[in-house]
């Protein structure tokens, strides 16, 4: 029954580091940036809805155009590639930290500055590790999400399992594009449980 | 000593300031009681001291120093801050919270963990036990506790306490109070405490502060704002049984006459004279002995004493 996959399984190792690496390389970038903005955004409501409203415009384009309008401006390859798929992080990411950040209970943000807190220390020592656990959730949303749309990379010669299950389409070949979409769809699983394992891990040491 | 001078805020937008040219004094080592309906400036005039809100006018001092000149971020750290709504930091242990203060001064950590398990003998939580519990595993009363070891862990000459006992459970209430009286005595802190609740301001405060929006109507000792109130509206919010509160605020001791009366009930010295005017009243009689810790009388108070006016105390 399988014929293709024993006989090529460096290939298909590689196109599944390829496709981590695409995926991971996005939502650490994407993740610096969403700190930024949701931290800057959290707490000022207008600056807060023009970010969502860029970020959602973004998050809704489709993938196959998004890339596809990218080549013009950064070529072929994963470049292209892991700027679209950092735009399709950030909604999910820049929300979910401004909501962590809003989520500190204000008795708690009160005290801490009746404390004598500054600003800096605040932040991480009491606003951020008691945002982590929704961070964490926007994290692990972020990561589900594009570890799909990374497979539309390959079209731009990104790499990744996009490259099995395009060859598979061109070739009539099931086997490849099973391959492809199993491997990835387990990527996802994979991500979604061991986060979701870390968020509760988060949670149970001190329920807000 | 805290004195505020003239101090005003207005809020943007509101009509009216939310406080309005306020003038006291506190002096050093005492309680003072901000008590006033709701909304009449308490919190807002608390907040100013340690500039959580900036006063629209009007100046502060805290032992001369005028703090409208401090870097909020410094003085905070050298004034004691205790809320209705606790505020402990969930994601860190007791001894987290309470270390709070020292460790934004950069203690070292060998003097923290002392000082914490002073602290948390001091507010009577077994340190072996309530060292590393996460504050959702504790208690209401045993978060106030830690709430106050952590205000006073870099002992702050001043301290601040917004309602502290409102989140605590009725029955609970009167117990903490007193063990609070006694922890506040036995660290000599210049405090400020605010309350809507009359018995609270009588019984913690040496001095009680009334207002009315946001405009101070009488200052003096519990017993001077039951005897004499300052207007109407004083005379009104401290209610029909002042008579009786006075007596709250007074021992038994106070009125000792000597000799044991055979034969009448006994009522523990430290009694107030409320309760012993209650046991006469319930026991028909008119003379009580006095006891001490061991049983001893001590002396007798009889109905007379007990009912003739006292002298205000200021
Ligand atoms: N941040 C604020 N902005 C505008 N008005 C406020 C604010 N905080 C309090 N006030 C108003 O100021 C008045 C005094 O409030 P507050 O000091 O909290 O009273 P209290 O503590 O005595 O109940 C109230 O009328 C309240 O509505
Ligand atoms: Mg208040």
């Amino acid at each position: 029954m399988l014929r293709w996959v024993p006989t090529h399984l460096p290939e298909i190792g590689e196109a599944t580091l390829q496709h981590l690496v695409l995926v991971v390389v996005s939502v650490s970038i994407a993740f610096a940036i969403s700190l930024v903005l949701g931290i800057w955004s959290a707490r000022r409501p207008r600056l807060y809805a023009v970010v969502m409203m860029i970020s959602g415009t973004l998050f809704v384009i489709p993938s196959i155009a998004l890339f596809a309008l990218l080549i013009p401006l950064l070529g072929l390859g994963a470049k292209p590639a892991i700027v679209g798929l950092v735009s399709y992080c950030l909604l999910a990411l820049i929300r979910n930290v401004a909501l962590g950040i809003r989520s500190v209970p204000p008795a708690v943000l009160d005290a801490a500055i009746g404390m004598g807190y500054g600003p800096v220390a605040r932040l991480w020592r009491i606003e951020l590790p008691l945002a982590l656990p929704l961070i964490v959730s926007g994290v692990r949303i972020a990561t589900v999400t594009i570890i799909g749309i990374a497979t539309v990379a390959a079209y731009i010669n990104a790499g990744g399992l996009g490259t099995i299950i395009f060859a598979g389409i061109d070739q009539r070949f099931p086997e490849k594009i099973l391959t492809g979409a199993l491997l990835a769809s387990a990527m996802s699983v994979a991500a979604d449980l061991g986060l979701s394992r870390l968020e509760s891990r988060l949670r149970a040491g001190w329920r807000a | 000593m805290i004195r505020l001078e003239a101090i005003t805020k207005l809020y943007a937008g509101a009509p009216r300031p939310a406080v309005d040219r306020l003038d006291i004094e506190m002096a050093e080592g005492t309680t003072t009681a901000l008590i006033g309906p709701s909304g009449c400036g308490k919190t807002t005039t608390l907040r100013m001291i340690n500039r959580m809100i900036e006063p629209s006018d009007g100046r502060i001092f805290i032992d001369g120093t005028d703090v409208t000149g401090l870097d909020p971020v410094i003085l905070r750290r050298r004034i004691g801050y205790v809320i209705q709504q606790i505020g402990l930091f969930p994601h860190q242990s007791v001894a987290e919270n309470i270390a709070t203060v020292p460790r934004l001064l950069g203690w070292p950590a060998s003097r923290i963990a002392a000082r914490v398990e002073e602290l948390l003998a001091l507010v009577g939580l077994d340190p072996a036990r309530f060292r590393d519990a996460m504050p959702h595993r504790l208690s209401g009363g045993q978060r106030q506790r830690v709430g106050v070891a952590r205000a006073l862990a870099a002992d702050p000459p001043v301290m601040l306490m917004d309602e502290p006992f409102g989140a605590i459970d009725p029955i609970a209430r009167e117990k903490l109070q007193d063990e609070f009286k006694e922890i506040l005595r036995r660290v000599s802190k210049t405090i400020v405490m605010v309350t809507h609740d009359l018995d609270e301001a009588m019984k913690m405060g040496d001095r009680v502060a009334l207002l009315r929006d946001g405009r101070l109507v009488q200052y003096g000792s519990p017993d001077e704002i039951l005897s004499e109130p300052a207007d109407a509206f004083v005379e009104a919010f401290v209610g029909p049984d002042r008579a009786l509160k006075r007596l709250s605020l007074r021992r038994v001791d106070d009125l000792l006459a000597p000799g044991e009366v055979i034969g009448a009930p006994g009522i523990a010295s430290g009694a107030t004279q409320r309760e012993a005017l209650a046991r006469l009243i319930d026991g028909g009689s008119e003379v009580l002995n006095v006891r001490d810790a061991e049983g001893r009388t001590i002396g007798h108070v009889g109905r007379e004493a007990l009912l003739a006016r006292p002298e205000t105390r200021r």
